[in-house]
């Protein structure tokens, strides 16, 4: 056993891992509540990066299967739900999105470009599907291939290969094909000439490929349904056909931009084929999925549940109200324990527990008091100073001894409707420790300012910290786990057992990940503008909620908006979509308290950032009510970079919260 | 140099006095923000050397925060270049994210038009500008000679030079040849100052090829701070490509070429480029890639800052320090595989 090695540096588990580290690492506690992606069916697949979209995808792929068997590790599907096979086109890499870099000669001009966008999708998933093939013929035991009853012999590819070709659907470019090798010949031939193409080597598409364009989605159909007619797969092996990067048909650039709704809706027009031997697999970003464009060639859309199945990773993993149905704490649990067992930190699966290593966490009231430790009672609660002398001593005294509880009495001698409490001092227990909502809904906004009134930094620690900050998302729990045991093993000289690390050693590999993943908002597309979006919000709210002293609104670390609003307006909504696209944002449905009953969406920032901003992660109450021309000003403030301005003057939130103080009241810091 | 091709290099001056009077020269240059930008049209004004076709192009980039500044300084720019005399072609402005074919034709353009004897001035020109015009130029059997020029700056902009890039994608004209394309053995990073979007490029890499550096040397303050937080970038995950940089001098493109040669045994190993580091360096790759068909992705920042670089650095003799590359001489490429 090797304690000293930090079992989670390896962050990343998907495309980025070997096949064969990948079925080490692979937790299938995600299995029970996405079998739909292994069954018949068109499934949209949504998450965030780092949601544990890419490691569910990767299941299907040929290589990961093979990689099963030669580790003789069972492979994690099984019964119908392992009857797939599995090909697919990355519309990047692929190069299908760089049609329309170039016009078109032929006949329709720059109409046609859809067209050849479908074609080359088509050719490209046809010959991965025949290699995929293939690759499980020569990379499963012979054991294996019988028990999925694969024929890929010699003779028989080449009998597909000849009626393959007599198919209507290739308009005749396969005409005269003699073999399996010549057919795939042919179709390398014609994706070589579109890559020659959109690279300029040639002048132009070849006539004879001009002439024999294919529809979106048929030769797929067709290929799928003679390969079981002619044997090679049986007929309960269904196709899978995975279209991977759909998110960057939203972020074409320049000329090109105007062909991204045109592609996405060639890929509706696939899905809308309802072909009973192949399914489509679509991964995508959260917010980056609107099925609300037609199909492509029709005036029809896709209709959930009936073209395709939507699989919200985010929603699923992100905590609920209800945190009895929140599954991600067992997928976190199980990933951390598999980490442990691939660097041999474990003797046993499945005895080492989070708890065991990170405890439950602090209580509220010792992260009272280690804030607390060396301050006076005069700096954690702040008396007005028409207050009557007895009530101020009352508070002092309190604050002695459980500064929490004097935080909140004093936030309540503030509120509105409850001023009185200062003429009579109550007696234990005190209203607003008995108020169980009220206290629950501030206890964070309490410990916040408690510690900053102390000059400390308030601290995350404990696993419910951590899965709290992980938002859902395993590739941060990773990196949770990452930080801290690097931490640790910086503080400590003689290891020789699996530990039980300290809240401080916590603490401080809280607050680097939390850093680093505010930095790491500069690595994606656009970053810059986010960052400073996210700096500019983050550091108004903080400055806000401290200096709310009545506690009177514990929610506005997050703010509202009607629905009708913000998807009317395209600069905000864009924004926004793309904001939560990369993760940098979390939205909701908000039930409005509002008299208009409007539909509402909310926002908060990633959890993750909320160490780096010393800023309460929890949602609790009502969060800021907004109007779009507010969200305006701040987007114009990120890309303007200035964080003091004129917003600070002209910005005022008004929905219906009489009482609501604007954002920027009082002047911010430049981030 | 023995058993080598001399590719000469040297400062702009020296090499047009080696090569001779080969009749006047056609500039493709990029008008900029920069001081640099116009150095080179400068030190063919005031020398009086025969110019004949020439333009340049101005990239205009989407509207920032800095778009007042930009302006502003783009003015003086070109009240600058009316005062040396603009070139005959004029200044021809292009978006930043101008479609593969609208960059294609500029430089087609250029040819059709272009005397036989060209200077490409890659000295303020997005990489996704001079990497398609370099493919172009020599595609075409018209230009007998062409030299590259980068002029060095006085001193580069101290906080962030570059901001909010595109995702990872292929530069125009350096994208995937074939569909069958044999797996990459190899990637090879320029490093640079910004290391804009690429741990995820790297990340996607991973466990399949050998990462490499080609890191600027000497790289002297305030460079060498910049060059190694951007390696610092890459340390945890490839601690290999930090361990054992490629030290190359940042203004010899034809020592980084003949590396990246070493690198990918002539050619031999299927290689990606991440030109990040300096624009010589990006250039060698330019090169390479454009012999080997390799594939070459960037991040394209969608915003510079108006004073990336200020002032035009000069030689002991008081001339700006153009640095000049013979790619093409007499309807010979010296760079090859």
């Amino acid at each position: 056993m090797d304690i000293k090695f930090n079992p989670f540096n390896e962050l990343y588990v998907g495309e980025t891992v070997s096949s064969s580290e990948f079925v080490e690492l692979f937790s299938p506690s995600l299995l029970p509540v996405t079998g739909a992606l292994f069954l018949p069916g068109n499934v949209v697949l949504k998450g965030v990066q780092g949601s544990g979209k890419s490691m569910l995808l990767h299941l299907l792929r040929p290589d990961v299967r093979i990689a099963y068997e030669r580790r003789g590790i069972e492979f994690p599907l099984a019964g119908r739900y392992a009857r797939f096979i599995g090909a697919g086109i990355n519309l990047t890499t692929s190069n299908a999105i760089a049609f329309g870099q170039r016009s078109l000669k032929d006949w329709g001009g720059d109409q046609a470009v859809p067209l050849y966008f479908g074609d080359f999708i088509n050719y490209w998933i046809v010959l991965d599907l025949l290699q995929a093939i293939e690759a499980l013929r020569d990379g499963l035991s012979r054991a294996s291939v019988r028990s999925i009853n694969l024929r890929a012999d010699s003779s028989l590819l080449d009998r597909f290969a000849q009626r393959l070709a007599t198919a209507k659907c290739w308009f005749g470019f396969l005409d005269g094909t003699s073999s399996y090798s010549d057919l795939k010949s042919r179709f390398e031939r014609r994706l070589n000439d579109y890559l020659a193409f959109i690279n300029f080597n040639i002048d132009d598409i070849p006539e004879r490929t001009q002439r024999t364009k294919t529809l979106i989605g048929e030769p797929i159909s067709q290929t799928a349904e003679l390969l079981r007619s002619v044997g090679i797969i049986p007929e309960d092996v269904h196709v899978f056909v995975r279209i991977d990067q759909f998110e960057e048909l939203f972020r074409l650039e320049g000329l090109h931009k105007q062909y991204g709704p045109v592609y996405r809706s060639v890929i509706f027009k696939a899905l809308g084929l309802r072909n009973p031997h192949v399914s489509y697999r679509l991964g995508t970003r959260g917010s980056a999925w609107d099925d609300r464009s037609p199909m492509f060639g029709t005036a029809s859309r896709l209709e959930r549940d009936r073209n395709y199945k939507l699989i919200d990773l985010d929603e699923m993993l992100r905590r609920q109200e209800n945190a009895r149905t929140w599954i991600f704490p067992k997928f976190a649990e199980d990933v951390f324990q598999r980490r442990l067992r691939l660097a041999r930190q474990t003797p046993e699966p499945g005895t080492v527990r989070l708890v065991r290593v990170f405890d439950d966490g602090p209580t509220v009231e010792q992260r009272a008091q280690t804030y607390c430790k060396n301050a006076r009672p005069e700096s954690i609660v702040k008396s007005d100073d028409d207050w009557p002398d007895e009530w101020k001593k009352f508070l002092l005294q309190l604050a002695a001894s459980d500064p929490v509880s004097a935080r909140l009495g004093e936030a309540w001698a503030r509120q509105k409707d409850k001023r009185d409490i200062v003429n009579r001092v109550p007696a234990p227990p005190y209203p607003w420790d008995t108020k169980k909502y009220w206290r629950k809904e501030r206890l964070q906004l309490a410990l916040m300012q408690i510690a900053a009134r102390c000059s400390q930094r308030i601290t995350w620690a404990g696993r419910n910290d951590i899965l709290e900050l992980s938002g859902g998302n395993i590739l941060v729990f990773v990196s949770l786990c990452q930080h801290i045991w690097g931490a640790w093993l910086r503080t400590e000289p003689e290891i020789s057992q699996l530990p039980k690390i300290s809240y401080a050693v916590q603490a401080v590999g809280i607050q680097e990940t939390s850093t680093l993943w505010y930095e790491k908002i500069l690595e994606e597309a656009g970053g810059n503008t986010r960052q400073r979006f996210v700096a500019f919000l983050a550091t108004a709210m903080q400055k806000q909620l401290h200096d709310d002293s009545a506690l009177s609104y514990p929610g506005h670390n997050g703010f509202s908006l009607s629905v009708d609003d913000y998807t009317s307006d395209e600069r905000v909504f864009t924004f926004l979509r793309d904001c939560v696209m990369y993760g940098v944002l979390f939205d909701f449905p908000h039930t409005t308290k509002l008299k208009d009953r409007k539909p509402r969406r909310k926002w908060y920032l990633n959890p993750i950032y909320s160490p780096h901003f010393r800023l309460p992660h929890v949602h609790t109450k009502e969060p800021m009510y907004l109007r779009v021309e507010d969200v305006h000003r701040w987007i114009d403030e990120a890309y303007l970079h200035v964080v003091e301005p004129s917003l600070a003057a002209s910005f005022r939130t008004t929905t219906g919260q009489s009482e609501q103080r604007g954002l920027f009241d009082t002047k911010v810091e430049r981030s | 140099m023995l058993g080598r091709v001399c590719r000469p290099s040297g400062n702009l001056g020296w090499i047009l006095s080696k090569i001779g009077d080969l009749g006047p020269w056609s500039v493709l240059g990029c008008l900029s923000t920069e001081d640099r930008s116009l150095a080179l049209w400068e030190w063919l004004v005031r020398n009086a050397k025969k110019r004949t076709h020439s333009e340049f192009i101005l990239v205009k980039s989407e509207p920032s925060r800095f778009s007042d500044k930009i302006d502003q300084l783009l003015a003086a720019r070109k009240l600058e270049l009316n005062q040396l005399g603009r070139p005959d072609g004029n200044v021809n402005e292009v978006p930043l994210f101008s479609s593969d074919e609208a960059i294609v034709n500029r430089v087609d353009q250029f040819i059709e038009r272009a005397h036989p004897n060209v200077i490409l001035d890659v000295t303020s020109m997005p990489k996704r500008f001079f990497f398609p015009f370099i493919h172009r130029i020599l595609r075409s059997a018209r230009i007998q000679n062409l030299l590259a020029t980068y002029t060095s700056p006085q001193r580069y902009h101290d906080g962030v030079l570059a901001e909010d890039h595109k995702a990872l994608a292929p530069l125009p004209l350096f994208r995937t040849q074939t569909v069958a394309a044999p797996k990459v053995d190899l990637v090879i990073i320029g490093v640079g100052f910004m290391p804009l979007g690429l741990p995820d490029f790297l990340e996607k890499h991973k466990h399949q090829v050998d990462v490499r550096t080609l890191f600027p040397f000497p790289p002297g303050p305030p460079a060498f701070q910049r060059n190694w937080r951007f390696i610092n970038a890459l340390r945890k995950d490839y601690p290999e490509a930090v361990k054992d940089p490629v030290r190359v001098d940042a203004r010899d493109v034809s020592d980084a070429f003949d590396y990246i040669k070493v690198l990918t045994e002539n050619g031999r190993l299927r290689c990606e480029f991440g030109p990040f580091g300096p624009k010589p360096i990006s250039l060698a790759m330019c090169l390479f890639a454009r012999l080997t068909a390799s594939v070459v992705r960037y991040t394209q920042p969608t915003v510079y800052h108006p004073e990336y670089t200020t002032g035009v650095q000069k030689g002991n003799d008081g001339e700006p320090a153009i640095n000049t590359y013979v790619i093409r001489i007499g309807g010979r490429d010296l760079y090859s595989v």
